[in-house]
């Protein structure tokens, strides 16, 4: 663009020094960068409050205890007990939440050698019907 | 060079009469600039990051929920540390130092929330597990935990797709 008989106005934008600064950010941020995208399963306790010693254990109608290697899952619901495969899990949950629409806890334990993944699948399969887990260790 | 010339990467000025070449690097900012956009959002900032230690596997889960700002306790196969800071190992657990250490935390907390009345003690608890830990021994922390008033457990967990 040229004014009236004045001097060129054309310039450019000197680019170098903003490359410098986005590679240097750019090689920073890849560096640090963490590509996990981390979520969390909530999970109440069967707690034990301080100096009580007295297990307060809530109301739950349903109990499930995974047993073996994490495979198989022993269940009370009212006063039912029973044996299932985890894998079916989460259809008999769903079938426990629709025969008992007030079912919104659910008590999850576990034997001593049952993986920590084991119990996080189990958990995942209970919560796409029941609200509440609560880990229990008794 | 054909190539060049037309996209104008190596594209020789009109006015430049003493045929040097200069790279316009204005596709190149633009490029920068996408990148950078992208990190910078991909980026997890904030007092709740969680950044697993070397070798430790977190458990995959697709239904998961936000995330909070709570005491983070760290379970590897060494050992177990609270907010970075190791506490005990593995192979001998020590329950009643880890106890002691997550009362120190309580009360910090306590201490914390009476002088700020916006600050809340909630029992919130992050635990980020390896995989592999046996349910034996977690359930011992987790106790340990629920012992000093930490009951509402949040675990970390790798959101699958």
């Amino acid at each position: 663009m040229r004014s009236h008989g004045g001097p060129s106005q054309d310039f450019e934008l000197n680019l170098a020094p903003i490359i410098d600064c986005f590679t240097v950010l750019i090689a920073f941020l890849l560096a640090t960068a963490s590509f996990l995208s981390i979520g969390f399963l909530e999970a109440g306790a069967v707690a034990q409050r301080a100096g009580s010693g007295v297990v307060q254990e809530p109301r739950a109608i349903l109990r499930v205890r995974l047993t073996g290697h994490g495979e198989a899952a022993e269940f009370e619901l009212s006063g039912k007990k029973s044996r299932l495969p985890v894998a079916e899990l989460e259809a008999r949950a769903q079938e426990w939440k629709n025969a008992h629409p007030n079912l919104e806890t659910a008590t999850l334990e576990a034997d001593d050698a049952v993986e920590y993944r084991a119990v996080v699948e189990a958990m995942e399969k209970l919560r796409a019907a029941i609200p509440v887990i609560q880990l229990s260790g008794s | 060079m054909a190539l060049f010339k037309k996209s104008g990467l190596f594209r020789k000025k009109n006015r430049n009469l003493h045929g040097e070449m200069e790279l316009q690097i204005t596709s190149m900012a633009d490029i920068f600039t996408i990148l950078l956009v992208f990190l910078l959002k991909s980026t997890q900032t904030g007092a709740t990051a969680i950044t697993p230690t070397a070798g430790l596997e977190l458990a995959q889960a697709a239904r998961t929920s936000e995330s909070v700002e709570a005491l983070k306790i760290e379970i590897s196969q060494q050992g177990v540390s609270i907010e970075g800071r190791p506490v005990t190992s593995l192979q001998a657990l020590n329950v009643n130092e880890l106890e002691k250490s997550l009362g120190v935390e309580h009360r910090r907390q306590e201490a914390i929330a009476r002088a700020n009345p916006s600050v809340k003690t909630d029992g919130k608890v992050i635990i980020v597990a390896d995989q592999r830990i046996p349910y034996g021994t977690l359930k011992k922390i987790l106790g340990a935990a629920a012992r000093t008033g930490f009951t509402d457990f949040r675990l970390a967990v790798v959101q699958k797709e």
